[in-house]
């Protein structure tokens, strides 16, 4: 992590103003946005520990826990939430075995909530990394992330 | 003198006003008598219009405007009180009520929460929407302050007190809408964050969200309407910090900082730990009644006439049987001038006392030695002088613990000025912050600062003496990256126009203090400050630890070595005595007495008398800045436990008896030689 920061902090001058740029780019590079990142972003910028952190958690594009290998999110749009996205959140979870914000043992899964992805006519809909998965129903949903399991497992044996 | 600033013509209320522009509408309505209720509104603080509890009609606009944060403008019209307007309030009102638990019965700012007050002004008696609030955690963490989110209303003030008046930035609104919370650093405990427990947050919290751990519970105390208030100061490490003392039933509830002070002060109105909430704690058994030793060993209270009389003949004895080096004087350095001339007199003058000295005797002999050699008077910085700093370097000192103002105040430069702050030794508290920390090691510290002194002032400019400071840098044995940061800090103090630093007697043991001196021809060699004063702040361990070495109560040369004392009185401010010296000190004494507020539980076995004396918030008196330039009257707050006297009364009666005569028959008669030894 540490030559990571160095390289991110050498592109910038250390101000209070580059604090948003700062966390988007360590998250980018991290993944993640880190305790240890963060205290560092605050000491580089010149910036107290507590405003770095409240800019964090104001904006919803930053996480603090990685992210899995495969990434999900809910959309909890209007089109969606009346299509019954409650259901497929409950469904995701309870597959997953994680709550929203959190991330499997196994680092494999992550789980978010979003509001609208912009393919509303598909409501509703999640998304599992760039891939959009629409008009779904809870045996659909199932049958996303199994996939998405079968490829990982496949992965690790090709790795073998 | 003041330049005359056209004055703006508004009506509030129907009633044509004269007002300064630029004021807020609120300003404007205060000072012509009209309430408005506030909730994120401090005045000590900078607006910022979150709540919206006070709001006003502007020239009958249809969309009401929070009167906090909207100047006023020639010839507005603002009505600051009908139908619709309290209703808005009463809905903000019912609407915080509901987001969050505020079952007042339970709560221990019931009494004192401006909360509570405005739902009785507003008349909310019940609620009309339904409370929704989930429950919010609670942190007691810190042994000073507690945080109970489940009562936090979300009006920022802690955060900007935070921000604007400690300067430590440790708070800031978390997450947002419905989680959202008011976290420390990156959402940490209390004792995990950098927070420095001022307590300026709770001072402003409006409602119980923030509270003190020592306080009673206001309900048991009454209502805040019942208090007496008394202004005056903090006498506990010499910053003399003015603060108010709420008073019921003589017992202290709280203290507050005062937050609208004068600006002679840079601390903004602040206390810190010590003066907001250890005043509240009590450190052992009071005395309220003499006590002597009785034949069978064990101490039992007696009269005070008894216990005087004893005492006086007992030292008199002393006096006689051993001329001259018979008797100490130990006085702690937490008296105020007044006891301190009059204990002086009395030990000295009236009993030819070998020896009198002060608890921090040995800090003393250490700068005093130090200034012997040196051809100018002693003149040190004041705290003051931090906020103009360049660059502030810390040897030794941690101010946290000695003078927690300031510390807040180097953190608050820090972040405002962005000043470097160079920390050799512990400070843990900074060392987040700091641009350089270097650990100290046992016995290094006259070295290092040799080395310094090399390095930074001839940086790079004379060869012989970098080779000195090489030489001296490699007998430090410093680490690679350690050495690096030596470096560092010698190039920033040569760098710094307008550097300070910061140091404690402490830090050099007594055979060996060169180290001292080598830090006081650094700081010269940085350029005097106005007034002959040195670029040197040195941090003493008690309240009037300056007062005391200006009235010559601390001794100059080692105790003990114009011979062993027989007799010895010891003069406690409320401390326990734990130094292992001063214990091997006070043994196979012939006779103790002890005058002190306290028990004093390690003396237990030794003393022969004890005499109780009343604690600071118990007694007038002057006390001394830490640089030893300002006088500062202290006020009595509350009685001594019934039964205790005035110092000055014991020490009168103990003059009387030895038959001196000290030459002050009033309580005014000390005040005055006080005065006048101080230089007032
Ligand atoms: S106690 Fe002082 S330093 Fe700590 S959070 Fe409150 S205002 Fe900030
Ligand atoms: S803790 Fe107190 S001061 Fe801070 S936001 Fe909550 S209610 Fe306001
Ligand atoms: S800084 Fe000193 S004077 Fe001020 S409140 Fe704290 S102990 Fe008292
Ligand atoms: S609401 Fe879900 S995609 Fe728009
Ligand atoms: S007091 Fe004016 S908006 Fe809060």
């Amino acid at each position: 992590m540490e030559e990571q920061l160095s390289a991110i902090f050498a592109r910038f001058r250390g101000t209070a103003g580059e604090v948003i740029p700062l966390l988007q780019k360590t998250q980018e590079e991290l993944g993640f946005l880190p305790e240890e990142a963060m205290r560092r972003i605050g000491d580089f910028a010149g910036v107290p520990f507590s405003k770095v952190y409240g800019v964090a958690t104001f904006y919803t594009m930053f996480r603090f826990t990685p992210v899995g290998k495969y990434h999900v999110c809910v959309c909890r749009g209007t089109a969606c939430h009346v299509r019954g996205a409650d259901q497929i959140l409950e469904h995701v979870e309870r597959e997953l075995g994680i709550s929203e914000n959190e991330t499997t043992g196994d680092g494999e899964f992550s789980l978010e909530t979003v509001a609208c992805i912009g393919c509303c006519a598909l409501a509703p809909c999640i998304t599992v990394n760039s891939d959009v998965h629409g008009r779904l129903t809870s045996k659909k949903a199932s049958q996303v992330l199994k996939k998405a399991r079968g490829a990982a497992l496949k992965e690790e044996e090709d790795g073998k | 003198m003041e330049t005359n600033v056209e004055k703006v013509k508004i009506t509030i209320d129907g009633k044509e006003v004269l007002v300064d522009p630029g004021i807020s509408i609120l300003e404007a309505a205060r000072q012509n008598g009209i309430h408005i209720p506030t909730l994120c509104h401090h005045p000590a603080l900078s607006s910022w219009g979150g709540c919206r509890i006070c709001v006003v009609e502007v020239d009958g606009s249809p969309k009401l405007a929070a009167s906090c944060v909207t100047p006023v403008r020639v010839g507005v019209v603002v009505v600051t009180s009908n139908e619709r307007i309290i209703e808005s309030r009463r809905t903000i009102l019912e609407f915080l009520f509901a987001e969050r638990n505020h079952n007042c019965m339970i709560c221990a700012q019931s009494g004192d929460c401006e909360l509570q007050k405005l739902a009785y002004e507003l008349q909310v008696d019940h609620l009309t929407v339904p409370a929704l609030f989930d429950e919010f955690p609670t942190d007691i963490t810190s042994a000073y302050l507690a945080i109970d989110h489940n009562r936090c209303i979300l009006c920022g003030r802690c955060v900007r007190a935070c921000q604007e008046i400690s300067g430590a930035r440790v708070l800031n609104f978390n997450n947002r809408g419905p989680h959202n919370l008011i976290g420390l650093d990156l959402s940490e405990t209390r004792e995990a964050s950098t927070c420095l427990n001022c307590g300026v947050c709770m001072q402003v919290c409006p409602t119980g969200a923030i509270y003190d751990r020592y306080r009673t519970h206001y309900a048991v105390k009454g209502h805040d309407t019942a208090w007496q208030t008394t202004e005056s100061l903090c006498p506990q490490c010499g910053l003399m910090c003015p603060a108010i003392f709420s008073v019921h039933d003589n017992t202290v509830l709280k203290i507050d900082g005062k937050l609208e002070a004068d600006d002679s002060r840079p601390d903004r109105g602040q206390l810190c730990y010590k003066g907001r909430f250890e005043v509240l704690k009590t450190i052992g058994k009071r005395l309220t009644r003499p006590m002597l030793r009785n034949g069978d060993g064990t101490l039992a209270e007696e009269s005070w006439e008894k216990a005087l009389d004893l005492t006086a003949d007992r030292l008199r004895a002393a006096t006689r049987a051993k001329k001259g080096a018979a008797i100490a004087g130990l006085a702690s350095s937490m008296h105020s001038n007044e006891a301190l001339v009059f204990f002086r007199d009395l030990m000295g003058r009236g009993l030819g006392a070998g020896c009198i000295d002060t608890l921090d005797g040995a800090h003393f002999r250490i700068v005093h030695r130090a200034w012997a050699g040196l051809d100018m008077p002693l003149k040190e910085a004041s705290w003051k002088m931090i906020p103009e700093a360049d660059h502030i370097l810390i040897v030794g000192a941690d101010p946290y613990q000695t003078q927690p103002i300031v510390s807040s105040l180097i953190r608050r430069t820090i972040f405002e000025n962005r000043t470097k702050v160079s920390v050799i030794g512990q400070q843990a508290d900074l060392f987040p912050f700091a641009a350089h920390h270097l650990p100290l090691k046992e016995g290094d510290a006259s070295l290092l600062i040799k080395a310094l002194l090399d390095e930074a002032t001839d940086c790079g400019t004379d060869d012989v003496k970098m080779a000195q400071a090489a030489e001296l840098v490699r007998k430090l044995c410093l680490s690679e990256t350690d050495a690096a940061v030596f470096h560092d800090i010698a190039r920033t103090v040569s760098e710094a126009s307008n550097p300070l630093f910061i140091t404690v007697a402490g830090l050099i043991t007594a055979a060996d203090d060169s180290g001292f001196n080598s830090l006081v021809h650094l700081s010269r060699l940085k350029g005097l400050l106005p007034g002959s004063t040195l670029r040197l702040i040195i941090l003493k361990p008690f309240g009037n630890s300056s007062g005391a070495w200006k009235l010559g109560l601390a001794s100059e040369a080692e105790p003990g070595s114009k011979g062993q004392a027989t007799a010895c009185v010891l003069f406690l401010a409320g401390e326990q005595v734990s130094d292992p010296d001063l214990l091997e000190r006070l043994t196979g004494l012939d006779f103790l007495v002890v005058i002190s507020p306290y028990i004093p539980e390690s003396l237990a076995d030794m003393a022969d008398v004890l005499i109780p004396c009343p604690l600071w918030i118990e007694e007038d008196g002057t006390y001394t800045s830490l640089d030893g330039t300002e006088t500062g009257y202290k006020k009595k707050v509350i009685e001594p436990p019934s039964g205790v006297r005035d110092s000055w009364q014991i020490l009168s009666a103990l003059a009387e008896r030895t038959g001196f005569r000290p030459g002050f028959d009033t309580w005014n008669d000390v005040c005055k030689a006080a005065q006048k030894e101080m230089g007032g």
